[in-house]
């Protein structure tokens, strides 16, 4: 008789470990034990990085379902993947990495299909939440600003958009972001220059 | 609104955008994974791709094979004379023809 170990249908929440939480974190441990392919260990580390995982995959898809696909199947290559582990930098810009890649293929496939409707909201249709942003000038519509900011990072050139959302989003350094985009510090810092005066450019007549 | 003022704008608005963790999302991810090592390993090799190919070629060259050796026995079974046209020709000049068959043709029975 299976158990509930075995039961699809049971739903066993993921380990709480978010980013913010981790006093203490071994991720030395948690490497080996993904590398003998426990999956315990798996779990453990989509708790830790599964918010920085989708906000990724939404972020650069501006589709919800698409963007879980993406994240269920970056686990399954990490878990494939974790016994040749060798990131320099650790399993967070690893595991970006795997999701930057998969997110990439996935937009490749986009132009040989229809994609998401052009008169969605990017915000809406990627299931992304928003934090009101303290001490914010009250003459500004923050819910406005934020649709419209979205509408603009989607029509980004995809290398922009990646370098933004790793590192103005997510708050990554540099150095992580280059080694999760497989480039440059200086190649970094070029895209997020030109993203930043695009997406500028694009809010400056509802900023003023 | 100066350069430095929108840069922290922006700043400040794409940091209040994050993505929600979905625990649903683990519980697919596990169950798949243990749904893939529950599956036995001859059903697994089965799968595979490989094996479908090889199983689709051992089908053509059997059927290659049979169909080479269907015409080889047709021909070998036409050099005996047993279809029932073959057997009554072969037996034409044989003594049962000597006794006289053809009776409906003449309206006489002898």
């Amino acid at each position: 008789v299976p158990g509930p170990a075995t039961s699809a249908a049971t739903v066993r929440p993921c380990p709480r470990a978010r980013e913010a939480d981790l006093a203490g974190f071994d991720e030395a441990g948690l490497i080996e034990r993904l590398r003998a392919n426990d999956l315990e260990a798996l779990g453990e580390l989509y708790g830790w990085l599964g918010e920085a995982m989708l906000t990724l995959a939404r972020s650069m898809l501006h589709d919800r379902d698409e963007a879980s696909d993406i994240v269920e199947e970056a686990l399954l290559r990490v878990r494939r993947a974790a016994p040749g582990f060798r990131g320099p930098r650790g399993l967070r810009t690893w595991t970006l990495r795997i999701v930057a890649n998969l997110c990439r293929d996935a937009l490749r496939r986009r132009r040989f299909s229809a994609g998401p409707p052009e008169d969605l909201d990017p915000h809406t249709a990627a299931g992304l939440a928003t934090t009101p942003v303290e001490g914010w000038d009250a003459g500004m519509d923050q819910a406005v600003l934020i649709a419209a900011l979205e509408r603009a990072i989607a029509a980004l050139p995809a290398e922009q958009r990646e370098a933004v959302v790793l590192r103005d989003r997510m708050g990554l350094s540099y150095a992580d972001v280059a080694e999760a985009l497989g480039i440059s510090e200086s190649a970094v810092k070029s895209r997020l220059f030109r993203a930043r005066e695009t997406l500028k450019q694009k809010l400056r007549p509802l900023m003023e | 609104v100066t350069t430095g003022h929108e840069d922290d704008r922006l700043a400040r608005l794409l940091r209040a955008t994050r993505a929600d963790a979905d625990p649903f999302l683990w519980t697919r991810v596990r169950a798949r994974i243990e749904g893939r090592e529950r599956v036995p390993r001859p059903l697994e090799w089965l799968v595979r791709p490989a094996a479908l190919g090889v199983s689709a070629a051992v089908l053509v060259v059997a059927l290659g094979v049979s169909w080479a050796l269907l015409p080889m026995r047709a021909t070998g079974e036409s050099e005996d004379p047993t279809t029932v046209v073959e057997a009554l020709l072969a037996d034409a000049n044989g003594p049962v023809d000597a006794a006289g068959l053809a009776w409906p043709d003449s309206g006489s029975w002898q």
